[in-house]
């Protein structure tokens, strides 16, 4: 199907094109309770291309999927109309790609091993209190795969594994769940005793937590909430999405180029970087698709906005250099131990329910599934409330842990404390 | 020789052929084809998109009485689909005789109809309105930028089993308007407006749309976070939406009741709120996001009761857990796509009409706050916790909306003290068509939810 695309776009007036095939293999297992319910196996292939058209400054551009029995030439035709009919100022599509680095692919697995992972968790779930309600596994592989009019062709496989699991615990508080999440480039990052251990204690301190009142003071963040802080499942954190030069273009970033993120820092100064290298990383790439090589870049380097992730789209109109595409989120680490950080009068949040911050303003509420007030040298677990603030603004005050862990694209402290920051109570 | 979905015929020949080979091991098997494509055209005050995607594949799933396996393939060609109908049959080791699925015979074809068909319209003309409606909000000074949309969908749908052929054709149509302010503070704020109809008729009023959506942006200008705490508060019919579909609708899903992670269970027939608040999903009300004639397991749809007259009433289902707990089958059994397990998800999901007037619900409230415009949330079914966020929010003073705003407002709390504490449902009702709904966070399939205006005292706001 390829060549026929080739043959029909080259036969257009168009300046540039590029041609994308992407192939997914999937192999999910599901149980609920301690049954297995379903076992989910398969491939597909989608293709698409994008055209784009000069109209002197401006560049037109439109991007049209293509499936096996559709009639090419008419599906290019639409294209071409349809780029004809949007005006951006022009910037070259593609760069000039060089060598680009490989960042690993570990491939799925088949029934049979997916199903011995399942019952390696409800094994180790069987000598505790707690229970396994529901646990999902899925692997996935893909290849990657774009051509240009220029006859330049680059391909790239990355694996993909998620878990789900629902931990029930019963306590002072009744029957309470916790239902952690992990999703890595590889099921071989995911240690299912290590996880199963973890969270079973997890939904045990809910199970046993009381409910917050207000609490306005130092916050910790650790555990699954700072991952999902810096690196949240639906959207970016605003930290992230500011650093991009899309952003700046539309003049919705708050951040200038060598100055502070916040006008004041009182505490450590943040440093974060997108890293798209790490072997087998949820969110590592070889390159984007605009050829450009996938690179480590320090988006703030203590506190600094250093260098916005760019597009090649988006580098042309700020005239500066496209990084690739932007990679796993690693924060560097403070000085500071994290046991130094919990000490009376401080609050520690472990797990948010979710945390989805508004993206432009940077203004987050989340509700908290597992907290610890810590008063009087004792450790009080809670649940409920909200921690409620500004991604960006509690930048201005924070001290981060000299303990680093990895989890679903987020390489950085375990620990992150706010100065200030307040906690509805329920 | 490809499957070709435009020829029914030969279509139901080929899906029945395939789910006769899965039964010659199987209990029951199904057959699923999805067909989805989707044109979106996007500007803002910089930058211009067009792309038109789309996707059509299958998925095949056998049952031994227990457990499912299932395949999915984008590969249409005969021999391929036989092979993978034949690899599922295989699978199946030996019949366990602990579930019986239901396979009643019907066949029906099902087709939205839309008043100006999308397809008749030129892309030309699609530009035409979204760089008008832009052209338009370029000229209101207070906006740092905006984005119009275009979004056309188009789904077909064939689900086929032993006894079973059912076709849908779905047509959508989102026009969509964001403004963006810089408020007073230095923080980007925004709304949108939005119309959803299964035609170009959604665009008739966007112009109207963005006048809205600019005047919004300016009242988010000066808008201030709230004083976390308890308040008496109007809701509106988004929002509402929301406490139904997220704080609620998640724990009547019959999956999540299985895996016991549901408090719900307790619930049923108990009271859960006053005899004026229903909750409903319904799959089959007219020209919503999240409308459809059935489900992706072929069960025709028809409303739920969740809530009836404040009673906990009933569950929403998918085909296994329907079974597994012998709990009315309804039409909930929904995939992201073909490559995707169904589960039991919301669809059109709303507290139904009271008999109070908005004004007047208003006019009770000495001092609160009125809660609209955008939000999300994240369910809980276990604890019942609440957790809504993102909302605008305005404030009443002594019966009167009082020109101060609030943005960025969350809504937390126990839901059975929410919902007990609903004093008002207004018959003033509106569903809103923009949402996708997640599993947690994954699996997400269109939905629409709303409702009439709720006054609710001592609701935690922060």
């Amino acid at each position: 199907m390829i060549d026929k695309i080739k043959k029909a776009l080259e036969k257009e007036k168009i300046d540039y094109w590029e041609i994308s095939q992407i192939d997914v293999e999937r192999s999910n297992i599901y149980f609920e309770l301690d049954e297995q319910e379903s076992y989910l196996s398969g491939k597909g292939r989608d293709v698409f291309i994008t055209v784009y058209k000069k109209f002197g400054n401006s560049l037109g551009e439109a991007s049209v999927s293509i499936k096996e029995d559709d009639d090419i030439k008419k599906k290019v035709r639409e294209a071409v109309l349809a780029a004809s009919l949007v005006k951006n100022p022009f910037y070259v599509p593609f760069a000039k790609h060089g060598v680009c680095p490989k960042s690993g692919c570990s491939g799925i697995l088949g029934y049979d091993e997916i199903r011995k992972k399942a019952l390696e968790a409800y094994e180790e779930m069987r000598n505790k209190k707690e229970k396994l309600n529901a646990l999902e596994i899925f692997t996935k592989k893909t290849k990657f795969a774009i051509i240009n009019n220029f006859g330049e062709e680059l391909v790239q496989e990355k694996s993909g594994a998620y878990v789900e699991a629902v931990i029930t615990s019963k306590g002072s508080r009744g029957e309470q769940e916790y239902v952690p999440m992990r999703s890595e480039g590889t099921l071989a990052n995911i240690n299912m005793k290590e996880f199963i251990d973890k969270y079973s204690e997890t939904a045990r301190e809910i199970s046993n937590s009381t409910k917050p009142s207000m609490f306005k003071g130092s916050v910790i963040l650790s555990g699954d909430a700072i991952a999902e802080f810096f690196v949240p499942t639906i959207n970016e954190n605003p930290l992230v999405i500011h650093s991009a030069a899309r952003m700046k273009y539309l003049k919705i970033s708050r951040f200038e180029a060598g100055k502070q993120i916040v006008p004041e820092i009182i505490g450590d100064k943040i440093t974060i970087i997108s890293n798209p290298l790490v072997r087998d990383g949820l969110r590592s790439s070889d390159f984007d698709d605009a050829f450009v090589p996938a690179k480590k870049i320090a988006l703030i380097e203590n506190g600094i906005m250093k260098n916005f992730f760019a597009s090649k789209r988006y580098a042309d109109y700020l005239k500066i250099e496209p990084t690739g595409p932007l990679g796993n989120i690693e924060v560097l680490p403070g000085e500071t131990a994290e046991n130094e950080m919990r000490k009376d009068g401080v609050c520690e949040i472990a797990g948010f329910s979710s945390f989805a911050p508004n993206v432009y303003s940077g203004d987050f509420t989340a509700e908290i599934r597992l907290g610890y007030l810590y008063k009087k040298g004792k450790r009080i677990s809670f649940r409920g409330g909200m921690l409620v603030g500004n991604c960006i603004d509690l930048m201005k005050n924070i001290k981060l842990s000299k303990e680093t862990f990895f989890k679903s694209g987020y390489y950085g402290p375990k620990a992150i404390m706010f100065g200030k920051a307040v906690v509805s109570g329920v | 020789m490809n499957l070709d979905t435009s020829n029914k015929q030969e279509c139901k020949k080929i899906l029945k052929e395939l789910v006769s080979i899965m039964n010659s091991k199987a209990q029951y098997s199904d057959v699923l084809v999805m067909e989805v494509s989707e044109l979106s055209v996007t500007k803002d005050f910089a930058t211009a998109d067009v792309s038109n995607a789309g996707e059509l594949g299958i998925k095949m799933r056998a049952f031994d009485g227990e457990k499912f396996f299932e395949k999915f393939t984008t590969n249409l060609g005969y021999d391929n689909l036989r092979n993978t109908a034949r690899e599922l049959a295989k699978e199946i080791k030996t019949i366990k005789p602990r579930i019986k699925i239901a396979d009643k015979r019907l066949e029906k074809h099902f087709s939205d109809k839309p008043e100006i068909n999308a397809d008749k319209v030129s892309l030309a003309k699609k530009v035409v309105v979204i760089e008008k409606t832009l052209e338009m909000m370029k000229k209101q000074k207070h906006l740092r930028n905006a984005r119009v949309i275009y979004e056309e969908g188009k789904i077909f749908k064939i689900f086929c089993s032993k006894n079973r052929f059912l076709t849908q054709k779905l047509s959508k149509v989102l026009a969509l308007c964001y403004a963006m302010v810089q408020s007073e503070t230095g923080e980007l704020r925004y709304c949108f407006e939005h119309a959803f109809r299964p035609g170009f008729e959604a665009t008739a009023e966007i112009a109207k749309l963005a006048q809205k959506a600019s005047e919004e942006a300016k009242k988010l200008i000066r808008a201030k976070k709230v004083t976390p705490g308890k308040y008496h508060c109007i809701l509106g019919p988004a929002i509402t939406g929301l406490l139904a579909h997220e704080s609620f609708g998640h724990g009547m899903e019959s999956d999540t009741v299985y895996k016991q992670r549901a408090l719900a269970k307790d619930w049923i027939g108990k009271r859960i709120a006053s005899n004026f608040v229903s909750i409903v999903d319904d799959p089959s009300m007219k020209n919503c996001n999240g409308s459809y004639y059935f489900d992706d397991e072929g069960q025709v749809s028809k409303p739920t009761y969740l809530v009836k007259d404040g009673i906990v009433n009933d569950y929403i289902t998918e085909m296994l857990t329907s079974h597994k707990l012998k709990a009315r089958r309804s039409a909930n059994g929904r995939c992201e796509s073909f490559d995707h397990k169904s589960y039991a998800r919301m669809s059109v999901t709303f507290f139904a009409k009271g008999k109070s007037n908005f004004k007047d619900m208003i006019k009770k409230v000495k001092d609160g706050f009125f809660l609209y415009g955008r939000g999300g949330g994240m369910e809980d079914p276990k604890g019942w916790g609440v957790q809504i966020q993102g909302n605008t929010v305005q404030r009443i003073k002594n019966g009167k909306l009082v020109d101060e705003y609030y943005d960025d407002v969350g809504i937390t709390g126990y839901l059975p003290a929410i919902l007990g504490d609903i004093k008002e449902v207004s018959k003033e009702f509106e569903i809103t068509s923009i949402g996708r709904c997640g599993k947690g966070h994954k699996e997400w399939v269109p939905v629409s939810e709303g409702g009439p205006y709720l006054r609710i005292e001592n609701l935690d706001l922060a």
